[in-house]
């Protein structure tokens, strides 16, 4: 496939402080990109800097196949959505009349209103003023925003806050069904990695502006290596023997894991305990979590 | 204390404001330019420290007193206008006159700083840079404090215009013109009707003699009353309307 | 297909439904007719022959105290819902920080040009009303128009650049004040030093000067000629600050 966003070694500093640094994201069309890091690790800003909002130190962009200047990118933009942090709004008008103003910058007719209030599930609330929204519906609005006039590309940042659990859901099915609805690529940033568990085809992962991971859902899930659980009658003399015995193993949090799930091994480590009298009581599949994955590929704990 | 605590928690929302530095700087426009002004034109002004003072306050109490306390009114209430603050300012345990007045109070102080820094710039100005004999007439420092009193009056229409009307703007623009009225009543002898009229009473500044001579007492009735009026119509507006932030 | 720019325009014509804007420049329009009202009905029956001449030479004073806090107010009730609402970060991803800039000077404006043809069928309203005797020049009334309404659309670019730079709109309305104080002041002083303060221009060209007679007490008002060529220097260093003011607000990011 080939990719909708490129950008090769994109730098943003403020000071001497790089906030995103020597990004190369390569976002492939029709996938549902993950943009994952902690707080503050420079997803917003670099949303910013694809949408022109924020001036690159160096690197260059690359949108829909057309590198992005300051000449061009409002006709690329005019093919893509943007939810950008907190929704935009203005207080005194309804969610209508809000959107009525970008159809006349987007330049979309005002049917399409009706499409996008549908989607969103807001035909009920279109008369009220926004300032009187909650703020899962300005939220939204802001979503609704976005998918005015059907781009092709849309941005999403952090799209499922201040919503319920409900609604969250409701989101998240949504976001999936874009590609296969509407052809859209989507690229929506979160700070939690279950949620892109559900949602992303393929996933980035920044952290402190460095990209330390790109690829598909999958090639992320083959990192999170499967371990055994082990079960004995005594953890700490079958680890012994294990050790001796060249496999590898190890005990966390009280528990003994094999670090490889391969069958050969498997067969070698029960054969090796039960030879020298350990009871093998259970044996069981573990998967690492994504919070593990991100600690292995980091090396430092981060709570996200 | 209750109100103590309000007005200590109002004093805290100021920190890091623009609003000090607002309080500093406009004041020296006046200072600075009335000065000047009467340095060019020592011949025509010929009454010393009253002139200076005329010079210094003319356009200060008569256009720009009111529109400095709507600034600072607006500034306060947009606090809570914005990012739900509202809800927090309602919800405090403490009794609604308590935290209106904990507003009052804090306009009040500013605007008594002001006064204070209008008086210590026109004593400066008279002093080193004009030069004038002797110390200032004990009747200016009078003056100048029945002009901070009327500002009670300003101060409590202004809150509650600010507090009624969610527009940083708009109330500022009100005062502007509610003071050029205020001199046009004055001028008519009106002046102790239209609180926009009080300052520029209190403070003296068009003319020489003292405007009210022998009629304080119903200056100070007219700043009571309007304070009063202005107090009790906010209060009322917190107790009975439902919270909106 | 309607072009982009008009687009842009009519999108601010969008935002401004329910803000009763219009209502600023009639108030402070209302309010100046009752003032020349009121001073045209307390004025001696000699003044009122010269009574266009009185207007146009008090007017300019009456602007100086009231005009730079029109467009202070109204440059803050426009800019103002792009701070409150956090929407310039939406705005520019479908147009030019630049353009949006003109979009809302222009909106702006308009409400100038609203005052300032009121103003003028005041002079006219007036005229009638009190029965002036002197012929109106319209000449004298053009340029009185014209230097109200360019003074008022720099002010409202200055204001309008704050207002998108400062978040608590404290500064611009503190900037609105002291511009209109050092205009009234810039009025009594020596006309170089005057000229140095760009809120006391309303009173640069006048249409009308005064003579004062010391014995009889009488105003005597004449006719100045327009200094044109001053005008239009100064209609180039609005250009200029204008155009300063565009790129201080679009370096600003996001």
């Amino acid at each position: 496939m080939k990719p909708v966003i490129t950008t090769e070694a994109l730098t943003k500093q403020y000071g001497s402080k790089a906030v995103v640094n020597c990004l190369d994201l390569s976002v492939p069309a029709g996938s549902i990109y993950g943009f994952l890091g902690p707080n503050g690790a420079g997803k917003s800003t670099t949303i910013k800097l694809l949408l022109g909002l924020v001036k690159p130190n160096s690197g260059s962009i690359k949108l829909l196949g057309r590198e992005i200047n300051e000449k061009n990118r409002l006709s690329i933009l005019s093919q893509t959505g943007s939810l950008i942090e907190s929704p935009a709004y203005y207080g005194h008008l309804s969610g209508f009349e809000n959107l009525q103003i970008i159809c006349t910058l987007k330049n979309v007719p005002e049917t399409e209103i009706y499409r996008v209030l549908k989607i969103v599930r807001m035909e009920g609330q279109k008369d009220k003023k926004v300032r009187e929204y909650s703020l899962g519906m300005k939220q939204r609005l802001g979503l609704a925003a976005a998918l005015l006039g059907n781009p092709g590309l849309l941005l999403l940042d952090e799209p499922t806050n201040g919503l319920d659990p409900a609604g969250i859901q409701e989101i998240r099915e949504l976001i999936c069904s874009l590609p296969n609805r509407y052809g859209m690529t989507v690229l929506v940033s979160s700070h939690l990695l279950s949620e892109m568990d559900q949602m992303a085809t393929h996933v980035g992962i920044i952290d402190k502006g460095q990209l330390i991971f790109q690829d598909s859902l999958a090639v992320l899930h083959e990192h999170s290596r499967l371990q055994l659980l082990l079960k004995t009658d005594n953890d700490d003399r079958a680890l012994q023997i294990l050790k001796r015995s060249e496999i590898s193993a190890e005990q966390k949090g009280g528990k003994l894991y094999l670090r490889s799930a391969e069958d050969s091994l498997v067969i070698k480590a029960v054969s090796v305990l039960a030879a020298s009298g350990v009871g093998v009581l259970r044996l069981s599949e573990q998967q690492m979590s994504l919070e593990d994955i991100f600690l292995h590929l980091t090396g430092r704990q981060v709570s996200l | 204390m209750m109100l103590s605590r309000c007005i200590k928690s109002e004093n805290q929302k100021l920190r890091h404001s623009l609003i000090f530095p607002a309080c500093i700087i406009i004041p020296v426009i006046p200072a600075v330019m009335g000065t000047f002004n009467y340095l060019q034109n020592t011949g025509i002004l010929t009454h010393q420290w009253y002139s200076l003072w005329t010079q210094h306050t003319l356009f200060y109490a008569s256009f720009f007193y009111a529109p400095l306390i709507a600034l600072y009114c607006s500034y306060l209430w947009r606090l809570e206008h914005r990012n739900h603050n509202w809800n927090v300012f309602m919800t405090a345990p403490v009794s609604i006159p308590c935290l209106y007045f904990g507003k009052l109070a804090v306009i009040f102080r500013v605007t008594l700083m002001t006064q204070l820094w209008v008086g210590i710039l026109y004593l400066f100005c008279g002093k080193v840079i004009v030069g004038l004999p002797d110390f200032c007439p004990a009747n200016i420092l009078f003056w100048l404090l029945r002009g901070t009193l009327a500002a009670a009056a300003i101060g409590a229409i202004q809150l509650l215009l600010s507090m009624v009307i969610r527009s940083f703007s708009v109330p500022i623009g009100i005062a502007l013109i509610g003071s050029v009225l205020g001199m046009l009543l004055s001028n008519k002898g009106f002046g102790l009707f239209w609180p926009y009229s009080l300052m520029l009473m209190g403070m003296n500044s068009n003319k020489t003699e003292d405007a009210l001579s022998g009629n304080v007492l119903s200056f100070l009735l007219s700043t009571l009353v309007f304070f009063l009026i202005f107090y009790w119509l906010a209060i009322h507006f917190l107790k009975t309307r439902d919270v909106h932030a | 297909m309607k072009s982009l720019f008009i687009r842009q325009l009519y999108a601010e014509r969008q935002k401004g439904r329910k803000k009763h804007l219009s209502l600023l420049p009639l108030c402070f329009l209302l309010f100046q007719v009752l003032w020349a009202l009121w001073q045209l009905t307390h004025a001696a029956p000699e003044e009122l022959e010269t009574g266009y001449l009185l207007l146009f030479h008090h007017l300019p004073l009456m602007n100086t105290i009231l005009l730079p806090m029109l467009a202070a107010v109204i440059a803050s009730r426009l800019c103002d819902m792009e701070i409150k609402g956090d929407t310039l970060k939406l705005l520019y991803t479908m147009q030019k920080p630049a353009q949006l800039f003109h979009c809302k000077f222009l909106m702006g404006l308009k409400y100038l040009f609203y005052f300032t043809m009121g103003q003028g069928l005041l002079i006219l309203g007036a005229g009638k009303i009190c029965r002036f005797t002197d012929p109106l020049k319209w000449t004298m009334l053009a340029e009185h128009m014209a230097v109200t309404f360019t003074v008022s659309a720099v002010l409202l670019a200055i204001q309008q650049t704050l207002s998108l730079l400062s978040a608590s709109q404290l500064l611009p309305l503190a900037a609105g004040l002291v511009g209109c104080f050092l205009g009234l002041f810039s009025l009594f002083f020596p006309t170089p030093i005057a000229r140095l303060f760009i809120w006391g221009y309303y009173a640069a060209f006048p249409a009308a000067s005064t003579d004062w007679e010391r014995d009889s007490k009488i105003v005597r008002y004449f006719e100045v000629p327009f200094p044109m060529t001053g005008f239009l220097l100064f209609l180039g260093t609005v250009f200029i600050i204008y155009l300063l003011c565009k790129t201080l607000t679009v370096r600003k990011e996001v």
